[in-house]
């Protein structure tokens, strides 16, 4: 089969026959799911963060095992195993509050969820690292001046912490674009997926396959350049 | 910079809470899992991104029979049970066939079609579809399917089984001649071999009536289900009936999928 | 968790223990080479190996490991297939198995992290080091070879083993090319009995052993090679 360029154009172009609009659909989703996940990440990592530095032994502990599993364990297995288990954990924690079968989780939050708890433990590691790493005394500073803790850790210790952590923070974005696209595997309709449903209808494997990955490296490199010049504004006044 | 940052962060944190909420929906539609794959002419994705085929014409037939609202939902087929045990869809079309094994996990409403398996190999090469003609050959069979046991129980201690997610990477590795022989249903290989690519191959050999090829395939409902099991049966009775089934029948193949 | 159905599992098990094993320590090795070879083009004088080097990496850490799977085996798979002097060639029962083209990418990737983390530790090399060795009459590849690379891959050797355990970790990436590593055998298992949770599980274990013990082959490394105080 010889390539034909006319017909891969008319393949990924917006007429009846092109799958333009779909890969762009499927882009978008893509974008969705590690934004949404990304969010969730940084949450879990901020509360695992205060577990392993100011919360009581259990909470250390578990937040220790956390990281630790999750980290050692390959994306792929994790997202398989909590795509089927996240749903039933789910509904086991609605039957604790009496709701159960009354909102059931939606393929996309399943995928968010499983992707989310991913980069919750790096993040953890990304905030605890940057936590140790700021002065003691500006603590110490922000509990003379009878902060209540809460407004400490938004005025003082966030802020100071977030300039440090950029760095790392930044890299995980970058995974967790790229992790999204393991959640094809399970059936997920994202980027990936309508690529390799593209791939396999038209037989033009390697040219869609290359456009895919030509499509997460454009959304990876844009992003790029936001992270620099968010980490540029972020060092101002900084030597 | 730094108090707008955390604010935008809050702000995401907040929207993030809010889209999980509004993902998780109250369910009053039925869910229908379908393979994630497309499986022409059963299934099949169109460039626009929808669904259509013969599978998806007799569920909407159901659907408007039954008065109920339908939503597909595309799951890996080797995830669609738990799938359905985990709650995520109510009913698993696209072609489960009913075999005793998936009895013990799923509840089966009546047969909505059924055919046999078909082995495709080059027809240059001599193959005879019996364990001594098969020693060593990579024969391909869709994973999670019973022709996938099938070949195991018959030719598994002759044959190389190589085990693919659609029949389509199947057919493009025997195309590629990264295996030998492909096994799978007949209606579809029988299309394969329509077109340019499939057309230096032939069907060498098509399974008999085996207990583990199952009873045909039926919509599989959560163990326990039958209220739906029932509706889908009333309403699957009616098509059949009415002639809906055998007008959507003929738009797509000259003899009846749903089998003797 | 039904442990009569666990040990029954394991046959298989082990099957697919040997073929993650054997996937990842070949891409490890290959992988390293390839590192080696990135790290000293990123480095060269020349715009000509310095460029591509850089396009090439940042492709490669731009973009998902699964597409670059994908690309290798359908995309370059076929392609080759159609190739009637590489179809009947020698190298045909090796380019029809799913396993080679994991083992490239898996290589490929490696080659092109690694490399960087080696960029940096070539970097970090005392330049009194290099100037000793210049002076002592060693020319500059033998410079390279006996003084500058065992001296970078100790001080990358941290990150080299983080990158190890991601390694170890895409491994199963190879199942969804019909590969039957550690993660192909427990779908496969969870195919054939409807389980998710003991065959994944168990699979899970397998990693967390595999992972536990890189790293403290990494922290042995670590101690024997460490300079100064002993």
């Amino acid at each position: 089969m010889q390539f034909d360029f006319s017909t891969f154009l008319v393949l990924i172009g917006f007429g009846p026959m092109g799958w333009g609009a779909q890969l762009l659909r499927g882009a978008a989703t893509t974008i969705e799911i590690s934004v949404a996940s990304y969010v969730l990440g940084l949450a879990l990592g901020l509360v695992g963060c205060w577990a392993k530095l100011s919360g009581g032994l259990i909470a250390t502990r578990v937040a220790e095992l956390y990281t630790t599993l999750v980290r050692a364990i390959p994306a792929l297995l994790l997202i398989i195993l909590l795509y089927y288990t996240g749903t039933s954990m789910f509904d086991a924690a609605m039957g604790l509050v009496g709701l159960k079968g009354r909102i059931t989780l939606s393929g996309f939050a399943t995928v968010v969820f499983a992707l989310g708890f991913i980069k919750g433990a790096y993040m953890t590691e990304v905030f605890r690292g940057a936590m140790v790493s700021t002065p003691k005394g500006i603590h110490e500073a922000g509990k003379a001046l009878a902060l209540p803790p809460l407004i400490r850790f938004r005025l003082v210790t966030f802020p100071l912490m977030l300039r440090i952590a950029l760095p790392g923070l930044g890299n995980l974005w970058q995974s967790a674009l790229k992790d999204s696209a393991l959640v094809s595997v399970v059936g997920f309709e994202e980027l990936l997926n309508v690529g390799k449903i593209a791939a396999s209808q038209t037989k033009f494997y390697l040219s869609f396959f290359l456009l895919v990955a030509a499509m997460f490296l454009a959304i990876s490199l844009i992003s790029n350049l936001f992270i620099d010049r968010l980490e540029r504004r972020l060092n101002r006044g900084f030597v | 910079m730094v108090k707008a940052l955390t604010r935008v962060l809050a702000a995401l944190m907040l929207l993030a809470a809010a889209s999980a909420a509004s993902a998780a929906f109250a369910q009053d539609t039925l869910r229908w899992g379908y393979n994630a794959a497309p499986f022409p002419p059963w299934t099949n994705k169109s460039p626009a991104g929808e669904w259509y085929g013969f599978d998806i014409d007799i569920m909407n037939a159901l659907c408007s029979e039954m008065k109920a609202k339908c939503e597909i939902v595309p799951v890996a087929w080797d995830g669609i049970i738990p799938a359905l045990q985990a709650n995520k869809i109510d009913i698993i079309w696209s072609g489960m066939s009913m075999t005793a094994e998936r009895e013990k996990v799923v509840d089966f409403t009546d047969r909505y079609r059924r055919g046999p398996a078909a082995f495709v190999a080059p027809k240059a090469m001599k193959v005879e579809i019996t364990a001594a003609g098969l020693k060593d050959k990579i024969v391909a069979v869709t994973k999670a399917t019973n022709f996938q046991r099938y070949l195991e129980h018959y030719y598994g201690s002759a044959a190389k089984i190589k085990l693919y997610d659609t029949l389509d990477d199947a057919t493009a590795d025997l195309v590629a001649g990264r295996n030998d022989v492909v096994m799978g249903d007949i209606l579809q290989l029988t299309i394969f071999m329509k077109n340019a690519p499939g057309q230096p191959f032939e069907i060498k050999g098509i399974t008999p009536v085996d207990p583990i090829l199952g009873r045909g395939a039926g919509a599989g409902v959560r163990k326990g289900d039958t209220v739906l099991k029932d509706r889908i049966n009333a309403a699957l009775a009616a098509i059949r009936k009415s002639g809906e089934y055998q007008t959507i029948a003929k738009k797509y193949f000259e003899h009846d999928p749903y089998g003797e | 968790m039904d442990f009569p159905f666990l040990v029954e599992m394991v046959p298989q098990l082990v099957d697919g223990f040997w073929t993650t094993l054997s996937l990842w320590l070949l891409s490890l090795s290959a992988g390293l080479v390839g590192a080696i070879f990135m790290a000293m083009m990123r480095m060269s004088s020349s715009g000509w190996l310095r460029e591509p080097a850089k396009a090439f990496i940042t492709v490669i850490r731009g973009t998902p490991l699964l597409i670059q799977v994908y690309i290798l085996y359908y995309g370059f798979g076929n392609l080759f297939a159609q190739m009637p002097s590489i179809r009947y060639s020698v190298f045909w029962p090796v380019l029809r198995e799913g396993y080679w083209y994991a083992w490239a990418a898996l290589t490929i990737s490696f080659a092109a992290y690694g490399g960087e983390i080696l960029r940096g530790g070539i970097a970090g090399v005392p330049k009194g080091e290099i100037e000793a060795a210049r002076s002592l009459g060693l020319r500059s590849w033998m410079t390279s070879l006996l003084i500058i690379l065992p001296r970078a891959l100790r001080i990358s050797l941290p990150a080299l083993g983080g990158q190890n355990i991601i390694l170890l970790k895409s491994t199963v990436l190879a199942s969804t090319i019909t590969v039957m590593d550690l993660l192909g055998v427990a779908n496969y298992i969870r195919m054939q009995t409807f389980r998710v949770y003991e065959p994944l599980l168990a699979v899970t274990a397998v990693f967390v052993i595999l992972t536990w013990i890189s790293a403290q082959i990494v922290t042995w490394l670590e101690r024997r090679y460490s300079y100064g105080a002993r």
